[in-house]
C-alpha cells in the first residue's frame, strides 16, 4: 500500500488495534448466480439465463459434505452456507470471538472449476459481480470484514482492470487465486498481474481450487475426495518451484504470496532440496541470485487451517522451529466448510502462549498492516 | 578388474556390510539388445534409431538432460566417449568395489515407458530385461535386478512380470512415478497382483511419460523445476497406493521409493492421518491410520538425501517414527550422493546400520 492508504487504514482501524486479538485469515463467503446477475452486464445476464452456470469439471470427485461444508452452516432462512451475510456475521465472528476475516470469495470456484468450459468474458464479468456483491453486503454492513479480490486471472488483460480497481482499497487486500492454474503460476503469462499487486501492496493468495484443464497430480486424477484435500500440498509445491525458479522474487521483490489451507511442514524440507538441485543446477538459472529456501523464507505465509496434528506431544513445536518459526503462521478457520477450525481448537493446547498470539493474530496484523505500519 | 582399490567413499562414515538400492545400468548402444529382440523390432530400433547413443534414450524420452550435471557425476563420465553405466567391469570400479557392497539393486530405465506403440514397447522391455538377466545379473551374483514394463498396458506388464518374475535373481519392478494413472486405480490391479505372486518389490522411480504435465499446473520451464517438484508426484503415488487399499488386497506388497527424497514424508504422514479421521468413511478398507500403513510398506532410498540443516534433519528423521524405513543408495551414475555424509552425522546408530544394509537385505535378499 502507499504511504496514503496505509494512512485511511490506520484511521479505518486504529480504534480498535488493541482489541485484535482473533484475526480469521480465511473464511468463505458465496454468491449464488442468483446474487450476482443484477451485477452482470445486459448481454451476461441475458447469458446467464440463457444457458446457467456449467457444473464444475471435478464433480465426479465427490465430497465429503454437499458444498464441502458444515450442516449447520445453512442460515435458518435455507441460505447456502456463506450467502446470508448477517447469519455469517453471528455464525463466524459473534459465536467465536472473532474481530477480523478475511472472506475468500467462492466465486472464485465459479470460474475455477469449470476451467475453460466457458467464456472469459464471462469470467470477468462474474468476478466483476462477485466483488461488487463482497463489497455491498459484507464489507460495507461490517468494518470487520476485509476481502481478496476474484479476477479472470487465466487472462491477465481482463483481470488487470478489476484488480486495479480494489487495489487502493485498504479493504481489500490481495489477489486471490486457486492452486490449480493452467499454467505454473511464476509463468510470465501472470506477470501483469503481479506487477500491479506488487504496485498496491496486495499479496497474491492461493486457496484450494482447480482448474479444468489439469489433473490433480502429475500422474493423472485420483478416485477420492481424500486424496484431493490431503494432496493440496503437491499442487503449491509445483507452485513454489515455479515462482522461484521463474525468478518472480527478482523481478517483484515486494511481492509476498499467502497460501491457504495447504500445511507449512513440508515447506521446509522442501526448500532443502530446490537448494540441493540449486547448487548443481545453477547454471540453467542464473538469475536467481538467492538460494531457493531463502525466497521461501522472505516470500511465503501460510495460512493454519487444516492446522498439522502431529503424533506425539512436543512434536509440533519440533516441527515449527524446522519450519522456522511462527511468525510466518496466520490464523484461519475455512468457515463454513466441514473441516472448521474454531479459534479455541486451532492450535495445540501445549503452544507457548505467545507463540499462540502471533499466530491468532499478531503475523496478520504485521503482514497486512492493520495497524497501518505494516511488517 | 582395478588393481588398484580407490579409497572407500565411505572411509569415517561406515564400516561394515553395503546393500545398495539404485544403481542404474545401460546397453553400450541399442545393438546390445538386439540378441533378445525378433527381427521386426531389430530394425524397428535401427531406422527409427533408438537411443542414438545417449544412454537414457534420449530420443524417445526428455526425463533427464544428457548433459545436466545431475544425469551423471562428472568421474563416473567415461572418457572414452562409451555411454555412463554401461559397462560389468565399470560398475564393480566405479561402485562395487569402492562401496565394498555386497548386493546392488539394478535398473536399466532406457526409455521404454515412453514408446506408445504397445508391441514394440512390450518386445524392447523383454530385451531390455532378458539382456540385464544374462549380461549383468548371471555375470556378477552381487547384482539384483528390476525389471522394465511396458508402462501403458498393464496386461502387457504383468505378462512381462510373469514371464521373469520367478527369476532368482530378479526382485523388483520399475515403476515410474509418471504414470498414465495414479498406481493405486485399479487399472494396475494385474500389475500388482503379478508382483505379489512372485514376491517382487515395487520400486517407484524418477521418470516416466504420463498422458498430462508432470505437475498438477502444467508444464514447467525449467529443468530445476520439474526436478525438485517430483516430490508431488511421489507423493501422490504414495497417497493412492494407501487410499485404494492395495495395501489391504495385497498384504505382502512392498514399495521402494527411489530417488524421491524421504525428508518431507513426516509432515506429509501428519496429513495423511489427519484427513483419514475426516473422511475414511470414503475409503472404510483403511482400517489403520496411513502413517503405519507408510511405515510398513514403504522403504525410501537416500540418494538425493536433499539435506538440510543437520538440526533439522535429526528432527525430521526422528518424526519419521520407525528405524527402518531408509535405504542406502548411490543413484550410479547420477550425482546424487551429496549430503550422505550430513545425514549420516544425525542417525542414531540402530537407523545407520538399518540403512546401510539391513533393511535393503531384508527387502531385497534371497
Amino acid at each position: 500500500m502507499s504511504n496514503q492508504q496505509l494512512e485511511t487504514a490506520a484511521t479505518a482501524t486504529a480504534a480498535k488495534d488493541r482489541e485484535l486479538r482473533i484475526v480469521d485469515c480465511d473464511a468463505h463467503n458465496w454468491p449464488l448466480p442468483g446474487d450476482l446477475a443484477p451485477y452482470l452486464s445486459k448481454r451476461w445476464q441475458q447469458y446467464l439465463e440463457t444457458f446457467g452456470l456449467r457444473t464444475p469439471a471435478e464433480v465426479g470427485l465427490v465430497r465429503a459434505k454437499p458444498l464441502a461444508s458444515r450442516t449447520d452452516a445453512w442460515s435458518p432462512n435455507g441460505n447456502v452456507p456463506g450467502n446470508d451475510p448477517a447469519f455469517f456475521r453471528e455464525d463466524l465472528l459473534e459465536r467465536h470471538g472473532i474481530d477480523l476475516a478475511i472472506l475468500n470469495s467462492l466465486a472464485m470456484a465459479q470460474q475455477s472449476v469449470v476451467g475453460g468450459n466457458q467464456p472469459v468474458e464471462f469470467t470477468a464479468e462474474l468476478m466483476r459481480a462477485a466483488n461488487e456483491w463482497t463489497q455491498d453486503y459484507f464489507l460495507e454492513a461490517d468494518d470487520r470484514l476485509y476481502s481478496s479480490i476474484c479476477c479472470a486471472f487465466e487472462d491477465p488483460q481482463l483481470a488487470l482492470p478489476e484488480v486495479e480497481r480494489w487495489g487502493a482499497d485498504p479493504r481489500w487486500l490481495q489477489v486471490l487465486f486457486p492452486f490449480r492454474t493452467q499454467r505454473p503460476i511464476g509463468n510470465r503469462k501472470y506477470w501483469p498481474i503481479f506487477e500491479v499487486a506488487e504496485n498496491h501492496d496486495l499479496l497474491i493468495a492461493f486457496h484450494p481450487g482447480s482448474m479444468g484443464n489439469n489433473l490433480i497430480s502429475g500422474a493423472g486424477w485420483p478416485s477420492f475426495y481424500y486424496e484431493d484435500h490431503v494432496g493440496y500440498p503437491g499442487a503449491l509445491m509445483a507452485q513454489v518451484a515455479s515462482l522461484i525458479t521463474e525468478g518472480v522474487f527478482e523481478r517483484f521483490p515486494n511481492l509476498k504470496v499467502v497460501f491457504q489451507e495447504g500445511g507449512w511442514s513440508w515447506t521446509a524440507p522442501y526448500s532443502w532440496r530446490l537448494d540441493r538441485a540449486f547448487e548443481q543446477l545453477r547454471d540453467e538459472v542464473p538469475h536467481l541470485r538467492r538460494k531457493p529456501s531463502e525466497y521461501m523464507r522472505d516470500h511465503f505465509w501460510f495460512t493454519s487451517q487444516p492446522i498439522e496434528e502431529p503424533e506425539r506431544r512436543g512434536q509440533f513445536e519440533e516441527a515449527l522451529a524446522v519450519f522456522g518459526g511462527a511468525d510466518r503462521l496466520l490464523y484461519s478457520s475455512d468457515y463454513p466448510h466441514w473441516d472448521f477450525d474454531p479459534p479455541d481448537q486451532a492450535l495445540p493446547k501445549s503452544l507457548d502462549p505467545a507463540i499462540a498470539e502471533a499466530i491468532m493474530s499478531r503475523n496478520a496484523v504485521r503482514l497486512y498492516g492493520f495497524e497501518g505500519g505494516g511488517a | 578388474m582395478s588393481t588398484t582399490a580407490p579409497a572407500s567413499p565411505l572411509a569415517g562414515l561406515w564400516h561394515g556390510p553395503v546393500v545398495d538400492a539404485d544403481v542404474h545400468i545401460a546397453p553400450p548402444s541399442v545393438e546390445a539388445i538386439f540378441p533378445y529382440l525378433d527381427e521386426v523390432w531389430r530394425e524397428f530400433a535401427m531406422e527409427r534409431g533408438f537411443g542414438e547413443g545417449t544412454w537414457n534414450a534420449t530420443s524417445v524420452t526428455n526425463t533427464l538432460p544428457p548433459n545436466s550435471p545431475i544425469t551423471t557425476r562428472a568421474d563416473w563420465r567415461p572418457d572414452d566417449g562409451r555411454p555412463p553405466a554401461s559397462d560389468l567391469e565399470l560398475l564393480n570400479r566405479q561402485v562395487l568395489e569402492p562401496y565394498g557392497t555386497e548386493m546392488a539393486v539394478v535398473t536399466c530405465y532406457y526409455g521404454i515407458d515412453a514408446l506408445r506403440h504397445p508391441d514394440y514397447a512390450a518386445a524392447m522391455a523383454s530385451a531390455v530385461n532378458d539382456w540385464m538377466v544374462a549380461e549383468w545379473l548371471e555375470a556378477d551374483e552381487r547384482l539384483r535386478g528390476s525389471l522394465v514394463l511396458p508402462a501403458h498396458d498393464p496386461v502387457a506388464m504383468a505378462a512381462e512380470i510373469d514371464r521373469l518374475g520367478g527369476h532368482p535373481r530378479i526382485r523388483q519392478i520399475f515403476l515410474p512415478i509418471r504414470s498414465e494413472h495414479l498406481y493405486g486405480r485399479r487399472t494396475y490391479l494385474p500389475v500388482f497382483e503379478a508382483a505379489a505372486r512372485h514376491g517382487l518389490v515395487c520400486g517407484l522411480h524418477f521418470g516416466g511419460s504420463s498422458d498430462g504435465p508432470p505437475t498438477p499446473v502444467g508444464f514447467p520451464s525449467w529443468y530445476m523445476e520439474e526436478y525438485a517438484g517430483a516430490t508431488q508426484l511421489y507423493f501422490s503415488q504414495i497417497m493412492s497406493i494407501i487410499a485404494e487399499g492395495l495395501l489391504q488386497r495385497f498384504p505382502s506388497l512392498k514399495f521402494a521409493v527411489l530417488e524421491g527424497g524421504f525428508l518431507w514424508l513426516p509432515g506429509i504422514m501428519w496429513r495423511l492421518d489427519k484427513e483419514w479421521k475426516g473422511l475414511r468413511r470414503d475409503i472404510p478398507w483403511v482400517d489403520r491410520p496411513p502413517s503405519s500403513l507408510v511405515r510398513e510398506h514403504f522403504r525410501f532410498s537416500v540418494a538425493p538425501v536433499d539435506a538440510g540443516p543437520p538440526e533439522h534433519m535429526a528432527v525430521q528423521i526422528d518424526h519419521l517414527g520407525a528405524d527402518d524405513m531408509l535405504m542406502f543408495a548411490t543413484d550410479y551414475p547420477h550425482d546424487h550422493q551429496r549430503g550422505l555424509e550430513e545425514l549420516i552425522g544425525v542417525l542414531p546408530q540402530a537407523t545407520l546400520e538399518n540403512m546401510m544394509y539391513r533393511t535393503a537385505r531384508d527387502l531385497y535378499g534371497d
